[in-house]
């Protein structure tokens, strides 16, 4: 810190974008995420919102987002929107909570990517406080969400569906700090995923880890395992590099009024170096 | 003295809730009682969260969040804990404590602490919950002076028979066997308030006594709350009024987007990169911006919103009355202070 700012002076920066229908974009100006004081921060949280946005709908069902840092991913490519963060109520806001804060300099920024079926008008920020730069080649924790994705299950049918090996995975040399894992359902036209209680359909979930321990053994109903206000599960557990979760979903539609969708996601943190010297 | 580690000394406690309950009709200004809301033990108390229930008239509001309306003014002894009366739904951020239909789980779509009973009952619940920054040390006999306020919001006009609401506070925490000399140094948690009614598109900042810190010792921050309270009358078709925070319309089925806000500290940096969507500050889940910072003493934020851009809606046309829209900015912190 070169003394001249309050330690810890709290700053958010914030972009728009849009995007549209069955589209894909980004921020095209990516300076507006640069604090006004050119220096490092630290990110406490990343929102995405999208504006003058219904609540009663989710941005799960029909959003995806992809987010760069620099070289780092912090997404696996593309994932469901509703699964970077727990659900609050409101859908429309997404707020990505890191434990572990972001160090972003205006050389390295988050950069998101977004794609939408509908059109939107995104609002990106980031939430923090100025940074002390950190020596070249000093470590810090960059968040990683990746995801495995259900496909649809039509009314009257069922299904039986199992995550690829690289979907709930490390793809790293390091390990991955994994701090919850969120299930999110749909149903593909009103797109509620919590929704009311009665006629949802049976969705069960086993979960096991590339040692073949049993993470979730029995086939266990969605909401036991996801707590159904924030559709969250906290696990705070550590996945070896390369290691992964795998997930069995058992999808009972029989009696369900509207087609059926799950996602899953993961959310952990990693230790890598940062990239430029500030 | 050392701070005292709260922790550490409330380790073998067991839990403890106080409450006192009263009726508010509109304007009225009132204490709950202070021996109810005391610690009656004869070790001392920690405090962690204080929770507020208001329930409604029994009237047919499309929606009824009264969190900015009923307002309390707080001191533990002689240690101040608001700056002045402060809306209950700005003292901690909001959390899913109520739906819109009283039949099924849906996230609350406006209002999102009461519930809108419907057909199943007459009246609107709140529910406001502030989890103190640091718990609140209360040693034996101390009490928990709670002056409690609600606005005139003009509701009076719509349903004059119907106007009482009822409001139960509580203090939540836990006891402990041990004995605490005086002394100690420990945290006392602290609120202030910044509030603009707008009575036309405009500019309003506020001022250096409003989010500031007043006290002789550092003034930790944990964060900013930004809520919009909307009072909407309908003299015409009074079930159409509503008094709702964060929530717009008839029917309420959208959240109010805050105006363009910016954000300064009194030594003139910067927080915001200039004027912002206030939704980009105030996360619309929570309406809260985490800050983290201490403030030393006469330190403090200057909030400008910039309402320009248009104001939601408060009178149906052809309605005899009013309402009213307001921006409500809490400071939410503690500091260190002797027992």
């Amino acid at each position: 810190m070169n003394g001249k700012f309050p330690p810890d002076l709290p700053v958010i920066t914030e972009t728009t974008f849009s995007i549209p229908a069955n589209g894909e974009a980004g921020p095209s100006k990516l300076s507006d995420l640069i604090n006004q004081y050119k220096m490092p921060m630290w990110v406490d949280e990343i929102r995405i919102a999208a504006t003058g946005y219904a609540d009663f709908f989710s941005l799960f069902s029909f959003t995806s987002t992809r987010i760069l840092f620099g070289r780092y991913p912090i997404t696996h490519d593309f994932v469901p929107t509703g699964v970077l963060a727990p659900r609050w109520p409101g859908d429309g806001h997404v707020v990505i909570r890191l434990h572990k804060p972001l160090y972003v300099t205006p050389a390295d920024l988050p950069v998101p990517m977004m794609r939408s079926t509908v059109a939107l008008t995104i609002r990106f920020s980031l939430v923090g406080r100025l940074a002390t730069p950190l020596p070249s080649n000093a470590k810090i924790w960059v968040p990683y969400i990746t995801s495995f994705n259900g496909t649809s299950v039509a009314v009257g049918t069922k299904s039986k569906q199992q995550s690829k090996l690289t979907d709930l995975a490390n793809p790293f040399r390091s390990p991955l700090t994994v701090r919850f894992f969120i299930g999110r359902r749909t149903m593909t036209t009103a797109s509620v995923d919590a929704g009311t209680i009665n006629n949802q359909p049976s969705m069960k979930l086993r979960m096991s880890n590339h040692l073949g321990r049993p993470v979730v053994r029995d086939p266990t109903p969605f909401f036991d395992v996801f707590n159904v206000r924030d559709q969250a599960w906290a696990v705070n557990s550590v996945l070896a590099p390369g290691g992964y979760f795998l997930a069995n979903v058992d999808v009972d539609a029989t009696s369900a009024t509207e087609d059926q969708l799950f996602n899953i996601g993961m959310f952990g943190y990693r230790e890598e170096r940062i990239q430029w010297s500030t | 003295m050392e701070l005292l580690d709260i922790e550490e000394f409330f380790a073998d406690s067991y839990p403890v809730v106080v409450s006192d309950s009263i009726d508010l009709d509109e304007g009225e200004n009132k204490q709950l009682d202070s021996q109810a809301l005391s610690n009656f033990f004869d070790t001392p108390m920690v405090i962690d969260e204080v929770r507020v229930q208001i329930q409604s008239p029994d009237v047919e509001l499309q929606a009824a969040n009264y969190g900015g309306s009923v307002r309390l003014k707080m001191s533990a002894g002689r240690h101040a804990l608001s700056s002045t009366y402060v809306p209950v739904g700005c003292l901690g951020p909001t959390f899913d404590g109520g739906t819109r239909d009283s039949t099924s789980f849906q996230a609350g779509i406006y209002s999102p602490e009461s519930i809108l009973a419907g057909e199943i009952l007459p009246f609107h619940l709140g529910f406001f919950r502030w989890k103190l920054p640091r718990p609140l040390v209360v040693l034996p006999g101390t009490p928990l002076e709670t002056k409690i306020s609600r606005q005139v919001e003009g509701l009076s006009q719509i349903y004059p028979d119907d106007t009482t609401v009822s409001v139960n506070v509580a203090y939540a925490g836990r006891v402990t066997k041990k004995h605490l000399q005086r002394g100690q140094t420990v945290p006392v948690p602290y609120v202030g308030l910044f509030e603009n009614v707008f009575t036309s598109a405009s500019v309003a900042t506020s001022g250096q006594l409003d989010l500031y810190n007043p006290f002789q010792s550092p003034l930790h921050v944990q964060r900013l709350i930004g809520r919009w309270q909307n009072i909407y009358l309908d003299s015409s078709v009074p079930d159409l009024s509503f008094i709702s925070l964060d929530a717009n319309g008839i029917y309420g089925d959208t959240q109010i987007d805050f105006p363009p806000t910016q954000i300064r500290t009194f030594s003139g940096f910067s927080v915001t990169n200039g004027f912002i969507p206030g939704l980009s500050i105030w996360e619309a889940n929570t309406r809260s911006f985490p800050v983290n910072i201490n403030l030393e003493r006469g330190e403090g934020f200057q909030v400008t919103i910039d309402a320009t851009g248009g104001l939601p809606s408060t009178q149906a046309e052809g309605s005899l009355y009013n309402g009213s829209n307001a921006s409500l900015v809490t400071m939410v912190g503690w500091r260190n202070e002797i027992l």
